[in-house]
């Protein structure tokens, strides 16, 4: 089993602290998963910094509007021209995100991010379900051959429901995303009815913290991180549990 | 510009008809939909819908854009076999989200115009691609968080490829969150305390007392902006959600970007709910008709959020 840390805000503020973070793992997940307004030039840098680490580094992308788009376009062909000593992958959460991979033909590892991935696949508390044969056919033909999840750990623990060939897994804890918004609950200003928005305007209060939410209609609290809230799913599945399931990737993602 | 309606009811489309519709869309009990309300019967009964539809002139779309079908409910010949009996019905097109069905109803050559559910949301000009030239997608509904300027590649690349764009009205259409992405709808993930209406938790918060908020992860040591932070996201998430991209002004710009439909798709309303909402939409794009060109953007803006939101 393949273990992985997502890096989060302020990872690269110390290069020794970031080394022994990383140590125990063999992957570096870095990057914007949910929010293309967090696509911001330090990410080639902190990419940079990874490619001299001896690890293997998946870059996380956000679901994207033409503006993320462009973002990406400028980041692909500057990570293009790294050498990674690791493997490289780069995990897309939007069609138009591998649309432009393809179409710049960079032969890159493209995974489908967890946003992508319930396309094809709907995990339960105690299942994971391959939604139906024909989208694992396209899987094969765009040559995506690992989706993202999070998955509840605790007892009696997912089962697959369907089958999965050769798809493989990576399995995200300890929270799982619930729900994602673009226009962020954390930050957004609202929004008057005479103003055409140009865009989501943002002032990186996600940055600052991530919180805890208790409702009186639902028993478990949620968390919110910048414009995703999640639900805590517990620790890593079992390596036995993760075998049956397709999953040989953990990712730790303290920081949501 | 043309207004499209959802219809529950074979009895609602004289009665849209008169009310200025042009286009409607309606789904089945036993063709995977996003949020299965309103279905009308099975696969079976749709052609008389159709007939009924195409006698009053009116151009008559399936919803099959249920996202998440698990495999025992999506089988797919049988799927297949009845997707194809609504198409032998004479069903204009058909309004799909599952990446899966794309590519069956790709294998299947069926000859029925796609059109991209905004349930699988297209953001950007390369999702519009991908769909157009790999499912030969007809026409694209843009998801309610996509701001109007934001969408202006998606509107060019449509029109030099022949493709019809889709809007829904801003003013009834709930979910905050990016629909076919949100959980929330359902408790699957979570335990709700009590009985919840569909989409109770997403469309307007819990509507409770208000969500209890605290920093579970510090990253900055701003004390300040995160108390804020904290007690904007208690009221948002307790009371109206997030805040909308599509207000009464991006809906404007949307119709001057020259985009084809107009949609109304709340399944859930009563056949009078409905034909109230349908006469508001309409007299606003008429409204939208009558300042455009006359003004300038900004000012026939002004004027139409103006009326609009009178």
């Amino acid at each position: 089993m393949e273990k992985g840390l997502k890096l989060g805000p302020g990872a690269f503020r110390d290069k020794t602290a970031l080394r022994r973070s990383l140590k125990a793992f063999d992957w570096a997940y870095f990057g914007p998963e949910f929010c293309e307004n967090l696509l911001e030039p330090g990410l080639l840098e902190g990419l940079r910094v990874l490619s001299g680490e001896r690890k293997n580094v998946c870059l996380l992308t956000p679901m994207v509007t033409d503006k993320g788009l462009a973002a990406l376009e400028g980041l692909f062909s500057a990570v293009r021209k790294l050498r990674f000593k690791g493997r490289f992958e780069v995990s897309v959460n939007d069609f138009g995100v591998l649309d432009l991979i393809r179409r710049k033909r960079w032969d890159v590892r493209v995974n489908f991010g967890r946003q992508l991935a319930r396309n094809f696949m709907l995990v339960g508390r105690d299942s994971v379900n391959i939604l139906n044969q024909s989208g694992l056919a396209l899987l094969e033909e765009l040559k995506v051959g690992r989706l993202e999840t999070a998955l509840f750990s605790r007892p009696p623990g997912p089962r697959l429901s369907g089958p999965a060939g050769a798809l493989r897994f990576t399995a995200f804890y300890p929270y799982l995303d619930v729900t994602v918004t673009r226009t962020c609950l954390a930050g957004m200003p609202e929004v008057s009815p005479y103003d055409s928005p140009e865009g989501v305007r943002c002032a990186r209060e996600c940055l600052n913290a991530a919180y805890r939410v208790g409702s009186d209609r639902i028993k478990e609290d949620m968390i919110v991180g910048g414009n995703t809230i999640f639900v805590d799913s517990g620790g890593p599945v079992t390596a036995a549990m993760g075998k049956s399931l397709g999953v040989d990737r953990l990712v730790f993602c303290p920081d949501t | 510009m043309r207004l499209l309606s959802c219809i529950t009811d074979k009895r609602e489309l004289p009665v849209f008809r008169k009310l200025g519709v042009d286009e409607v869309y309606f789904a089945v009990n036993d063709i995977p939909n996003y949020a299965s309300a309103g279905a009308i019967g099975t696969a079976a009964g749709a052609r008389e819908i159709v007939r009924a539809a195409h006698a009053l002139r009116l151009k008559v779309f399936l919803a099959a854009n249920g996202r998440e079908t698990k495999p025992e409910g999506f089988e797919k010949e049988a799927l297949v076999r009845k997707i194809k009996l609504v198409a032998s019905a004479g069903v204009d097109a058909l309004i799909v989200s599952s990446p899966g069905l794309f590519f069956t109803l790709r294998e299947e050559k069926l000859g029925v115009p796609l059109h991209l559910s905004s349930v699988q949301p297209c953001f950007n000009t390369g999702t519009a691609k991908f769909f157009v030239e790999n499912f030969g997608v007809s026409r694209i509904i843009l998801p309610n968080q996509l701001a109007a300027r934001e969408a202006d590649g998606i509107l060019k690349y449509c029109k030099s490829a022949g493709v019809e764009t889709e809007i829904f009205f801003y003013k009834f259409f709930g979910c905050p969150y990016i629909n076919g992405a949100c959980y929330l709808h359902r408790p699957r993930y979570y335990t709700a305390v009590g009985a919840q209406p569909e989409g109770g938790m997403c469309r307007m918060g819990s509507c409770g007392s208000l969500a209890r908020v605290s920093p579970e992860l510090v990253f900055r040591r701003e004390a300040a902006a995160i108390a804020r932070t904290a007690a904007r996201l208690s009221v948002r998430l307790s009371r109206g959600g997030a805040p909308r991209l599509l207000n009464a002004a991006a809906f404007f710009d949307y119709c001057l970007a020259g985009v084809d439909c107009v949609k109304y798709g709340t399944r859930t309303d009563d056949t009078p709910t409905k034909a109230a909402n349908l006469k508001r939409i309409r007299t606003a794009m008429d409204v939208f008709g009558k300042l455009a060109g006359r003004f300038s953007p900004a000012e026939a803006r002004r004027r139409f959020v103006e009326a609009a939101e009178g």
